[in-house]
Formats: C-alpha cells, structure tokens, sequence
C-alpha cells in the first residue's frame, strides 16, 4: 500500500516538474518569437558587451635606402579621475612644474568639478595631451616620492598627505619626422592632434593616408571576464619606401637654401629625376616648413600654402621652353640641327613683333646657336614654319596642360590657350614658343624635358618606390606614358644642347669632367594685379642632363625673382652646377672618361 | 523459513530505511556539490585565462608602441644632420671628386636597401585559437538551438 502511494508521489512530482520544464521551454519560445526579442536581445548585448574601435599604427615612410623620414612616437594623455582626486594643489603644483601648464588653469578645472559631482558631471577630465615619455617618467618619479612621503610622515586627524591620487596618464601616438624639416614638400604632414579626425595633409601623407591609415576594426570586448576575449591581431598601417635619397635631398636643399639667400630669390625649387625609371631623387623647395611642428605651417607660407612649388605652383617657364620646340620641329622634319636661320632680331607673326632677350640681332645661325644663344627670334620663326596646328599637337603631346599624375598631393596644371580660345591670339604662337604665356609646374617642366634625355619617352614621375602592406613589398614599377618624339629626334637635341653647354655662355652650368646638356631659362613675370610684365622681375631657371650618352640624372632649377642677377645663366646655372658637382659624388658617377676606361676594362 | 522472515526484518527495519534515505541524499549532494565545484573551477580559470590574455595583450600594445618609438628615436639619433655634426666632430669632411678613386669591384650589387622591415602582422586568413564553443555560457549553448530556430524562415529545410 505504501509503496503505492510512493509510486503515485513519485508519478506526480514527476508531473509537475516535466510540466514546469516544459512551460519555462514554451514561455522561452515565446519570448524569442516576440517581435521585440531582437531588441530586447540587443539591449541585453549592449550591457554585457562594449564596442570599440582600435585603430592600427601609422605606416612608416622611408628614404630610397630605408632611413626612416616619418615613424610615430608614443605621447600620453594627462587626466585626472574625479572620483580619486584628493588634493587638487598637489596634482596642479606638479603639472605646472613638469609640463608647464598653468597652475590656475588646472586647479581651477579640478575644483570646478570635484565640488559638484553629480550625475552629469565627467568621471574623467584631459589636463594635457601629446605629453613625451620624458614627462611622464618625471611625473611617475613624482608620485613615487609622495607616496614614499607619505609612508614616513604621521598624519593628524583630518589631515591629507600629498598625494597625487586621481592624476591617470594613457599612451597615444604622435607623428615624428626624424628628419625635421627634410623634404617636407614631399612628406607632408600628419595632423595627429585632431585626434579622431587626425589626417594626412599635402604630399605623401595626403595622397596615401588611407594606406598609411590603415583598416580601423571594430571590437567587441564582453564586460564578463569569464568569457575569453578574442583580440585581434590589427596589422599596421601600410609602410612606404620613397624614392628620395636622403643625402641628395640633404646636399640641394642646403644649395638651394643658400642660392635663394644669396640671390634674393623670394623662392627656390630644384627636382632631381632618373631619366629611365621616372623615379624622384630630390625634390626641394625653399622655403619648407617643419612638420613637426606642422600648426606653424601657415608662418612659413602665408595665406597662399603653396607648400610644394615643384607641384602646386604654375609659372612661365621661358627658355628652358626652347628645347621643346626645337625637338618638335625637327621632329615633325622642318627643320634640323644644321638649317640656316639670319637672325635680323626681329620676326613678326601677323603683325606682332618678336625680338630677342638682349634686343639684339646675331646674324646668320644654325638651329644648334638658336639653342646656344637662346633666340626668341629663332623660336617664333621655327613655330610660325610649323603652324599652329602641328606646334600645338606637340606641346600637347609632351604633357602640357594635363597633370603628370605624380603620387603627390596638390598637384595642379593650368590649360594653355589655344587657336579658337578667347584669350588666344596670333603672338601666342610666336611667345609659347619660348616659354611665354604658358604656364607649367616646374615637375611638367622636367618630366616632358625628361624626354629628350630618355630618347623620347616619357616616363610617370613617382615618389614611391614600394609599399610594404602586410609585410609583402609592392614595387612600383616604371610607367611610360609616352612617346612625343622620335628616339633620333630626342639624341639629336640631346646633343645640340650639350654642344651648347660646352661653349663659353654657359661656363656658369659646366662640371668638368662630365658631359651635360642643357638650357638656361630667364623669364618675364606676369602681373595679375595691373596685367601684362613685371619690369625688371625674372624667373631664372636651369634644365641639364648628363652624362649626355648615359643620362643618369636630370636637374630642373627655378629660381622665383631673384635679386642679384635676373639672367638664368647667372643664377641658376652655378646652382644647377654646385648641385651636379654634389650629385655625382653621391651617386658613385665617376667622370666620363673614367667610366669609359671602366667600360672598356 | 525463520531466516526468511528474519532477513525480510532486516530490510523493513526504520532505521535501515532511514540510512539508505540518507546515503542517498548524501551521494546527491555530493553530486551535486562535485557539478558546482567544476562549474566554479572552470570559470575561475577561464577568468583567470581572460585577464592574463588581457595583460598579454596589453604587454604587447605597449611593446609595439615602444619598439615604434625606439625606431624613430634610433632614426633621429642618426638623422643626416646629426651624423653629419657627429662625423664632422670626429675630423672627417665631404670627399672632392679630386680625391675619390673609382674601381670596379667584380660581382659587386651595388648600395642595397638596408630597410628593417617591421615585425609581421598577422592577416586575416589565421587561424582563430580560441574556440567560439569556449566563449559561450551555459546558457547560449542551450538556447543557442531555440535562436536559431526562430532565424529560420518558415518553408525552409534547416
């Protein structure tokens, strides 16, 4: 008997516990097919776990050798935590004296809201930012002594050690360029105090911030340390080697500096290219700003922020035109090196009178004197025999008015005006001929020069040598663009322009040793307040080559108005000169007979 | 018949009752107790695992942070400016061409990159150590099933 009511006691609780198991299971089925489940689920998330996004190290830049010319420095961030803060004068005394904050300023910030805790009330405030680890180690040293201090002293009733207690510091990053202001035309900058909103401005920085950037992730961290969190592993941001050789840019940036102090210029650029690979060896500017100090950058250079004339800024270039000309003419076959040409020192397109620089007439000349004594006169002519049409195809054709495409930020071009443009009239024919009311980059310039000495191709000037992206190296290979002339009609003018370098006039551009070819550029400056010239205002320029029968480098100078002299051959060629006479040395050139001894060995 | 009887005593007695009611209860609570103590264990050291995986990677932030700081202050310490001041402190000076001697040096590759490339990241296609099954409670894992459920669309071959 009672073994049955056992039995039915046993049934029963077995029941009702199979009863409750299996209402909680449908209750459960019912809560999930809520329509508001996800949210309510999403809600729930949201207390156990917390996002946030961990962004990646800032990719390195380094020089052609792999010296580092822009790497990141850890900073930290000074705060103080509300809650623990018991002795505001302390944490103030110490920040005013190790990072020179204001005393006032600080107790002030701590009192304010340590006296009115509420609800709204920040837990946490920024006393500092970008703070050096030098600092911080004084302030670590700083609190050790309090603490010891406070170990060894008796207290009275009430009475509160110095301590700095709440006073927290947390590392962040900053930009660093070890190179100070070494080719910062070309490196830009990093604005890494705008903190969330921090990014690369001008050249390099600019153009490959999101590789140098990297792919931020986002991250769900679970407020339960019983729950193994997964890290990931973020690789850094993209790393790239340029084309720069740090000596080379050290050596013309200290040339060009000097030039520009000596002549008075208001401005320098020089550009350093390898005539095959296109590849950027140096490209400076003066004056150049320090992108470690990048919140100065608007001293340097004023409302206009031309920070890279080699790209951003458009010039006439004068002279160092000629040689476009001269190529597209005898390419087209309308001249050649040898056609007699009488200069009277005058020639007229239509009616519009062009004469030479010096207002001269130098008589009966071959294409190479036009060259060599840099004849306006010479120039229109060859233009006018040409016509318009065919000279303006081939000013297209060597990349005038389009951008080179060079991997820099701020890169601009400005259309020149050709027949059927408003602004086009007959006598442009004759002054674009040599380099007058056309406007170009000094990088425009140098690329499309840069044909004659690569027998007449044109290659896409970078500064990027490789990418170093999830430690795999991407080279960047060499890209032609184009081929405006003939290989004949690019060794042709070649030669012409080192015959001209070899004669008398252009002492000031010869390295001996080296053969080099070359041409001066002394240009008239437009006005754009009053219109038409500046009176007795230049733009000196230099183009060289060399050596002339293995091209290794070429050099582009722009001397902006200089004062001592307004002639190119005066200014920027003894530039151009000191620059080659470094640049062999840097590059291992030996000099020309030397190399064909080695050759011949 | 007497040691029948006797036996069937024995094993109706309250008191032999009462001691397999206690043994039985007392192997529950073992059981019990045993389930508790490997459920606390195994959090306990599952947390323990998370803070020091915590720390790791704390520690390992905080070592890239300094080996990119060391890069750049090993860069500025040998900057061209400073290596210039430095060689010029110890007597050299920039060469002339006049005194540089070429020679060809046979199966020389020229001036190399000498770049330290930095340490590998790892990329997205590496295995993940830890096991999802090992970040779920007690709780995902019985209802995870009922979640899934109501995720699959009505008509549909799960």
């Amino acid at each position: 008997m009672n073994s049955e009511h056992s039995f039915i006691r046993y049934q029963i609780t077995g029941a009702l516990l199979t009863a409750v198991g299996l209402f909680a299971f449908i209750w459960m089925i019912r809560i999930l097919s809520n329509p508001q489940a996800p949210e309510l689920l999403q809600q729930g998330e949201n207390y156990r776990i917390y996002e946030q996004t961990i962004y990646p190290v800032r990719g390195n830049i380094y020089d052609r050798w792999g010296n580092l010319l822009a790497g990141n420095l850890e900073t930290y961030e000074v705060g103080a935590d509300l809650r623990y803060v018991e002795d505001p004068e302390t944490i103030a005394t110490v920040l005013s004296t190790h990072l020179g904050l204001k005393y006032g300023d600080i107790l002030e910030t701590l009192k304010a809201y340590s006296t009115n805790i509420d609800e709204e009330t920040p837990r946490y405030v920024r006393l500092a930012n970008f703070v050096p680890a030098e600092q911080i180690a004084l302030l670590e040293k700083e609190q050790e002594r309090l603490e010891e201090e406070s170990k060894k002293r008796r207290l009275r009733k009430g009475e509160i050690a110095p301590t700095l207690s709440g006073l927290q510091w947390s590392r962040t990053m900053a930009r660093y360029y070890p190179e100070g202001s070494l080719a910062s035309n070309v490196l830009g900058f990093y604005a890494y105090m705008q903190e969330e909103d921090a990014r690369g401005y001008y050249g390099l920085e600019e153009k490959y911030n999101d590789l140098l950037t990297g792919t931020p992730m986002k991250v769900r961290w679970s407020l339960d340390p019983s729950l193994v969190p997964e890290v990931p592993n973020l690789p850094p941001g993209a790393s790239l080697i340029t084309t720069i050789d740090r000596n080379i840019q050290k050596m013309v940036e200290e040339k060009l500096d000097d030039a520009v102090k000596n002549t008075g210029s208001l401005s320098g650029t020089v550009i350093i290219m390898d005539p095959e690979s296109g590849e950027i060896l140096a490209m400076a500017v003066s004056p150049r700003f320090n992108p470690n100090e990048y919140w100065n950058i608007q001293n340097v250079f004023g409302e206009k922020m031309n920070v890279n004339r080699a790209i951003d800024t458009v010039y006439e270039p004068g002279s160092t035109f000629k040689p476009i000309t001269m190529a597209s003419a005898i390419d087209a076959g309308v001249v050649e090196p040898s056609t007699p040409f009488l200069d009277t020192g005058v020639y007229y397109i239509k009616g519009h009178a062009i004469r030479n620089w010096d207002r001269g007439a130098w008589g009966p000349q071959d294409m190479t004197g036009c060259l060599r004594y840099s004849l306006n006169v010479c120039m229109a002519w060859i233009a006018d025999q040409m016509g318009t049409t065919r000279f303006y195809e081939y000013v297209n054709r060597f990349g005038f008015g389009h951008l080179t495409g060079i991997d820099l930020a701020g890169e601009v071009t400005q259309p020149y005006f050709t027949p059927g443009d408003t602004y086009w009239s007959d006598i442009n024919l004759g002054t674009n001929s040599f380099g007058q009311a056309i406007a170009v980059t000094p990088l425009q310039m140098i690329t499309a020069l840069n044909a004659l000495a690569n027998h007449g191709k044109i290659v896409a000037p970078h500064v990027v040598k490789a990418i170093i992206q999830n430690n795999e190296k991407y080279e960047v290979s060499t890209q032609v663009i184009s081929r405006p002339i003939k290989a004949e009609t690019a060794d042709t003018v070649s030669q012409m322009l080192a015959e001209s370098v070899e004669s008398e006039s252009y002492k000031n551009a010869q390295v001996p040793g080296y053969r080099i070819a070359g041409k001066t550029g002394t240009a008239e400056v437009y006005d754009p307040i009053h219109g038409g010239y500046k009176d007795g205002v230049t733009n000196a320029s230099f183009v060289g080559w060399g050596p002339v029968d293995d091209p290794r480098f070429i050099v582009y100078v722009w001397l902006e108005e200089p004062r001592s002299s307004p002639w190119g051959s005066m200014v920027a060629a003894p530039l151009f000169r000191d620059i080659v006479q470094g640049l062999v040395v840097l590059m291992d050139l030996p000099p020309d007979e030397v190399r064909w001894q080695i050759a011949n060995h | 018949m007497v040691q029948k009887t006797l036996q069937q005593a024995y094993q109706q007695a309250p008191w032999r009752k009462a001691t397999r009611k206690g043994m039985l209860f007392l192997i529950l609570a073992l059981l019990f107790g045993l389930v508790i103590w490997i459920s606390l264990t195994i959090s306990v050291e599952s947390a323990e695992a998370a803070i020091q995986i915590n720390r790791l990677e704390n520690e390992k932030e905080i070592l890239q942070y300094r080996i990119a700081t060391l890069n750049t202050e090993i860069a500025a310490g040998s900057s061209v400016q400073v290596m210039e001041e430095r060689a010029k402190k110890l007597g050299f000076r920039p060469a002339t061409r006049d005194e540089i001697v070429y020679m060809t040096v046979p199966a020389y590759p020229g001036r190399q990159t000498t770049l330290a490339v930095p340490p590998p990241p790892s990329s997205q296609e590496e295995p993940i150590l830890i096991k999802t099954s090992y970040q779920q409670s007690l709780s995902d894992l019985l209802f995870q099933g009922l979640s899934q459920i109501e995720k699959i669309p009505r008509g549909a071959v799960p």
